[in-house]
């Protein structure tokens, strides 16, 4: 009587364990499902804005007194390695004026809501621009914008991770 | 055994409970965030603020005029609209006296809609200045920032 007692809980237990393995492994699955969703890359309008309307912004380089380059004819013009008025490479003016836009618009540091940007700048497939700042984590969020420049594709590629 | 397993399961039902309710007020923020940008993106591509042939564009001749006109009290269904120049650590707030060496135009205040919320979109703060006798588009970087209700 005891022996069957005994042996009927001990069922009890093993059912038991094995409803619990059952659904610790579901709860693992859905677990591992949503992390994996949430780490990819999350599209950000407020960065699309942002790129959008830097690319309009008027920079200090003037390739004559009577023309100012706004960022996207400073992209062409460091794309053929041109000068600025100034005797300034346009690479180096709009790689500073990039990083001004980017710090002053977005609160990038370690005790920060960003830890790090990359923004990334491409003519016809060409590197233009890289610019890397801080420690990179895995989550983030970015945006890309594609606009015609003089008859060429200009492709602006930013990531802030937090 | 029975009362073993039925506890078990209603604690991976609150478990899987507090996740979805997670998951339903994110969603909420986010279709709330939604709606306050197409508004603002709305009022800048309206043609009381855009520059001519240009989007993501504020034309700021515009804004200097627009500066508390009370004829939109019933237009904008906002509670406020301030545009602000990126990268400036003191506010200035503009008029037609200091213009455009300021960094605050108070577009639109509706006392009538009380402001619970804001959001910023980015925009470029775009006019026309006359720079060693040429006439250039000069752009600088900005946020317009639209006080609403929230429903």
């Amino acid at each position: 009587m005891i022996k069957k007692l005994r042996k009927k809980s001990q069922e009890e237990i093993v059912g038991f364990v094995l409803i619990i393995v059952l659904v610790a492994v579901i709860v693992l699955i859905f677990l591992a499902i949503s992390i994996r969703k949430s780490s990819g890359l999350q599209k950000s309008k407020d960065i699309e804005n942002f790129l959008h309307s830097s690319l309009l912004y008027a920079t200090e380089c003037k390739p004559s007194p009577e023309i100012v380059y706004d960022l996207r004819d400073l992209i062409t013009a460091c794309y053929n390695n041109e000068k600025c008025l100034n005797e300034e490479q346009a690479c180096n003016e709009l790689n500073r004026t990039f990083i001004e836009l980017i710090e002053d618009s977005f609160q990038i540091g370690e005790e920060s809501k960003y830890k790090a940007y990359v923004l990334d700048v491409y003519m016809n497939n060409e590197t233009v621009l890289n610019l890397t700042r801080g420690n990179l984590t895995s989550d983030k969020i970015g945006s890309e914008v594609l606009i015609p420049v003089s008859g060429e594709s200009v492709n602006v590629n930013m990531k802030l991770y937090y | 055994m029975l009362l073993a397993v039925v506890l078990f399961f209603i604690l991976v039902a609150l478990f899987w409970l507090s996740i979805q309710y997670r998951n339903l007020k994110k969603t909420a923020t986010q279709i709330e965030e939604e709606k306050s940008f197409m508004i603002s993106q709305f009022l800048t591509d309206s043609s009381e603020f855009n520059c001519a042939d240009e989007s993501y564009c504020v034309d700021t001749d515009k804004l200097i005029i627009l500066a508390n006109k009370t004829i939109y009290s019933e237009f904008w269904p906002v509670s406020y609209i301030k545009v602000r120049r990126i990268g400036d650590e003191k506010d200035v707030v503009c008029n037609k006296a200091n213009y455009p060496d300021c960094n605050v135009y108070n577009v639109y205040d509706n006392k009538k809609i009380s402001s619970e919320s804001s959001i910023g979109n980015f925009i470029a703060l775009c006019r026309y200045e006359k720079i060693e006798g040429f006439t250039n588009r000069i752009c600088e970087l900005g946020k317009i920032i639209i006080g609403y209700d929230i429903k």
